[in-house]
């Protein structure tokens, strides 16, 4: 298993506002020779739906894993601080912080292919449940993400159900946990449209009964569009923009978002043509100097060459990290 | 699943039949039992006589016929040597051949699980080096090499252990050491490489993302999933370990099958040899049956033969 | 306005056996495709859409020849595919596939790899190197990546790799199957640019296979929407997606996810408004594999999860009829209508 990375520095002071049901500060992941998230910041209310939004290779993904103290091994990770649900949690890899539980791509992979479904949820509840309560409540998660007929689909292996299905079971696995906020990484991806809309409701859904917050990472905009209230844009391992969602597409103000807003093709308003960033994410040996979006950034001043921005600002506008922002 | 059982027990059977088949004309295309039984010097109405008592003096195919149709009624036909019941014969060594092979098989399976999967989950640490090179050395090693090197140590130079022999627990202690080792050695690398592959996957994320404790995760949603190459193996290995027995069976001075084999062959004695060939395949030819039917119990996907499948 | 088309596609049918089976019985027999009629008219490109197990790959490697229909015939010009299928005529048609790095040999340079279908069809070196340079200006490619593998370069210069090979023979019709599923949305964005640019540059007629309504209706001037096999409803992108006649389209475009954060919309509950039906996944292999109304194959194939559907859905499958001037629907309300 992943390496033990112990907190190195004292927890932080709760932010001013409402009290965050998870708050992460200065989160670093090192796979090999560069950081591949490098000092994120992110905070979750109770209740909350945060997009977390960026191309492959961004640390989106990492994020998530690191949070949950499931990095691949050669994977290490740093941060100043974790906060649960007002708790200070000293997290190290292998070891999965309470309250949290995650939600995965592929469901039909993420399942045991030898075991049925219902004692893979049943696995996932609190341990102090007696035998036959366990059931009884696997079979009630299962109802509750809509699947039919619950007392069958017990018994039923990840084989035997569709992608969609197995995503169903995979979210009432993430339920039987109780969870304070749910980490879903791109589980729509590998769905078809139809699909993804069903698990898009569900997931929503189920955020509301229980009250609470998701993390959802995507690279699709569409997604964010529709479920976010608040969006964090990543590139290059950094967060480089973080706004509620309706400032965030009326009025982007970093040029990579801005960049992702408009390449996303539209089926309301068809373009002649999608605009696009020209060049490519740079490898993760191969960023930059200062500001890493500068090679691709349409707006870069000689200052980006020389200096990293941070994300600067709070308030309605939501923050970002540009020398140069619209 | 009946359908599955059947086409599997009629394979198996058609693979015996030829075992007996083969058994039968190699063992008369190698030269006249009743020269290797009979004293040199016998008289010329003698060997006739034997030959008639023993339908010897029959064509080929007739013999062949009668001798399908005497294993259809159960008659293996009576050893050459002493007029005995040849499927007695056998019976009365299977005991000490099954005594060192459980004994072996166990060994093998207490050895090379746990070690194997140490191996795996310290996987680049000085354990991990030390218990594959531990395996290598099993491994390289050969069986009868081993097995006298132990009677030099043991027997002769610490004269602890009996050189060889049968019948007391200190009698089982080197031959079983010596076949077990080696599988167990065998198993090991096997059970690292199966076990590596499955903490690869996405569920055993999945099952540590739930907080269930590493031994739980190990048990529950490691071992299940290593098992399946794991058990294809062991089918394989319980073959070879037959072939195995026959030589440490006879560095031992152990009298099982092996041995049986061995003395029978050079005494031409034809029903035995071909009773011995028989219960050789049979038991071959379960355990991969054996190891079929696992997979089924194992793997729901093997299970559902003809059914749903997902698209 | 009337032309022949460039290619036309009629009555094609494929089945597969699937896989699993007992060992004695075979499997059940599929219909991946099962009737697919279509015509692309020159320099058109027609979007195929549908979800996985609709049959879309199976009817694009139909097209480019690279696998025979059970039934039905496809047409180039007017005269169908034959077996074996001389060298000059499958240069016209080529496919170009959603997985890059699969479709390009791992332990081959680029450059050879792009110069390979040249060497086939018997170009000289001078000729090819003049037509490779053509192709990297074409695809937006620096010369440097011919000496590269394709393991060295990203998707998006894959995807551009790919696009070039297939260009190098000049086809007239341009197969893509997801070509930019795989890939990012800025760079996904880039190749659909190339593939828009690459068609009014050279004529291109293309057969746009895709999951993404969305990037269908920014490529394509007409669509046909693939469900179970069969051509649901088909017309020009605008009128199927501005006024969809199928359910099932109309299902397909209200599970978009929004352009624009809006009030919160709940897409799913559309899809699947009859009772347990919303347990159901849309296009799981239950329904997608011609799971049919009834068990001879008649009926609606969408029937079983058709809020709207009466019981002469269940009885008759209905057959693509015309609504208006080139928008045609398979549905028997939409008739009634």
């Amino acid at each position: 298993m992943p390496d033990a990375a112990p907190a190195a520095f004292p927890a932080p002071a709760a932010p001013a506002v409402v009290s965050p049901v998870l708050a992460v500060r200065d989160l670093s992941v090192a796979v090999g020779e560069g950081l591949a998230v490098d000092g994120l910041d992110l905070s979750l209310a109770a209740g909350e739906t945060h997009c977390l939004v960026g191309e492959s290779g961004c640390g989106k993904s990492l994020t998530c894993l690191a949070l949950m103290g499931l990095l691949p091994a050669g994977a290490r990770c740093r941060s100043a601080g974790l906060t649960i649900d007002g708790r200070d949690w000293a997290y190290r890899q292998g070891r999965p912080p309470p309250g949290l539980a995650m939600i995965y791509q592929d469901a039909t992979a993420s399942l045991d292919p030898v075991m049925t479904v219902g004692r893979q949820i049943a696995e996932a509840l609190p341990p102090d449940l007696p035998a036959r309560a366990r059931r009884r409540e696997a079979e009630a998660l299962i109802a509750q993400v809509g699947l039919s007929n619950p007392r069958a689909r017990f018994g039923a292996y990840p084989h035997e159900l569709s992608g969609g299905m197995n995503q169903r079971i995979a979210i009432a696995m993430a339920l039987a946990g109780r969870p304070r906020v749910l980490l879903a990484d791109e589980p729509t991806t590998a769905l078809d449209v139809t699909v993804q809309a069903q698990i898009l409701d569900l997931l929503l859904a189920v955020q509301n009964s229980t009250g609470a917050a998701l993390l959802f990472v995507t690279h699709d905009l569409g997604v964010v569009a529709q479920i976010a209230d608040r969006v964090s844009v990543m590139y290059c391992g950094s967060i480089v923009e973080r706004a509620p969602v309706a400032t965030l597409f009326a009025a982007p103000r970093h040029p990579y978002t801005r960049g992702l807003i408009d390449s996303l093709p539209q089926i309301s308003r068809p373009a002649a043509r999608l605009a696009s960033i020209p060049g490519r994410v740079p490898a993760i040996g191969a960023r930059p100097p200062g500001c890493r979006f500068r090679p691709r950034c349409d707006r870069a001043l000689a200052r980006c060459g020389r200096e990293a921005p941070v994300l600067d600002g709070t308030g309605p506008r939501g923050a970002v990290a540009c020398f140069n922002p619209t | 699943m009946l359908r599955f059982l059947l086409v599997r027990l009629l394979r198996a059977l058609l693979t015996v039949l030829g075992c007996a088949t083969l058994a039968f004309f190699v063992l008369r295309l190698s030269g006249d039992p009743l020269v290797a039984l009979l004293p040199t010097d016998s008289p010329a109405e003698l060997l006739e006589r034997y030959r008639v008592l023993w339908g010897l003096d029959r064509p080929l195919p007739e013999q062949y016929l009668r001798y399908l149709l005497a294993l259809a009624r159960g008659d293996f036909g009576r050893s050459l040597v002493d007029g005995r019941d040849a499927l007695g014969l056998v019976i009365e060594r299977a005991g000490a051949t099954l005594q060192l092979g459980g004994t072996v098989f166990a060994l093998a399976i207490l050895i090379g699980v746990p070690a194997g999967t140490v191996a795996a989950l310290r996987r680049g640490r000085p354990s991990d080096y030390l218990t594959m090179s531990a395996a290598i050395f099993g491994y390289a090693m050969p069986n009868f090499f081993l097995g006298l090197l132990l009677i030099l140590l043991f027997a002769m130079q610490l004269r602890l252990l009996p050189s060889s022999g049968y019948g007391t627990p200190a009698h089982l202690v080197m031959p079983a050491i010596t076949l077990g080792t080696a599988v167990a050695a065998k198993l090991a690398r096997f059970v690292r490489t199966s076990v590596l592959d499955v903490l690869g996957q996405p569920y055993v994320r999945t099952a540590h993302g739930k907080r269930l404790g590493s031994l739980a995760v190990i048990v529950r949603h490691v071992f299940p999933n290593a098992a399946i190459p794991v058990i294809t193996f062991l089918g394989f290995e319980l073959g070879l370990m037959i072939g195995g027995a026959v030589v440490t069976e006879n560095v031992f001075g152990w009298p099982g099958i092996g041995q049986l084999l061995v003395v029978s062959v050079a005494r031409r004695d034809l029903a035995v040899v071909q009773t011995v060939v028989m219960v050789i395949a049979v038991s071959v030819v379960s355990a991969n049956l054996a190891v079929d039917l696992a997979y089924g119990w194992i793997d729901p996907r093997v299970r559902v033969a003809g059914g749903r499948h997902a698209g | 306005m009337q032309q022949q088309p460039l290619i036309s596609a009629s009555g094609l049918v494929r089945s597969y056996r699937a896989s699993r089976a007992g060992l004695l019985r075979r499997g059940p027999e599929v219909r991946a495709v099962d009737g697919v009629s279509f015509a692309i008219r020159a320099g058109e490109a027609f979007g195929l859409v549908g979800e996985s197990g609709s049959g879309k790959t199976t009817v694009g490697r139909m097209v480019s020849a690279t696998l025979r229909p059970d039934a039905g015939t496809v047409a180039l010009l007017g005269e169908p595919f034959a077996e074996p299928m001389p060298l000059a005529r499958r240069a016209k048609v080529q496919a170009v596939f959603q997985d890059s790095l699969g479709a390009l040999n791992p332990r081959l340079r680029i450059g050879r790899q792009l110069e390979e279908p040249l060497i086939v069809h018997g170009i000289g070196a001078a000729e090819r190197r003049v037509r490779i340079d053509g192709l990297l200006a074409d695809v937006g490619l620096p010369r440097s990546l011919l000496l590269r593998y394709p393991g060295e370069v990203s998707g998006g210069q894959r995807q551009r790799v790919l696009l070039a090979r297939a260009l190098a023979l000049r086809p007239d019709l341009l197969v893509c199957d997801e070509p930019v599923s795989a890939l990012d949305v800025s760079v996904q964005a880039q190749v659909v640019n190339l593939l828009a640019d690459l068609k009014t540059r050279h004529a291109l007629t293309l057969l746009f296979i895709s999951h993404d309504l969305r990037v269908v209706r920014h490529l394509c001037d007409r669509v046909a929407v693939l469900f179970a096999g069969r051509i649901v409803e088909s017309g020009a992108v605008a009128e199927v997606i501005g006024s969809p006649a199928h359910p099932y389209t109309r299902a397909l475009i209200r599970a978009l996810p929004a352009d624009r954060p809006g009030p919160r919309r709940t897409a799913a509950r559309a899809i699947a408004a009859a009772p347990d039906l919303a347990t159901q996944d849309l296009a799981t292999q239950d329904l997608a594999i011609p799971d049919r109304a009834t068990p001879d194959g008649a009926g609606c194939a969408f029937a079983a999860r058709c809020a709207a559907a009466t019981p002469t859905c269940r009885r008759s499958a209905p057959v693509l009829r015309s609504l208006s001037a080139g928008h045609e629907a398979a549905c028997h309300l939409v008739a009634a209508r």
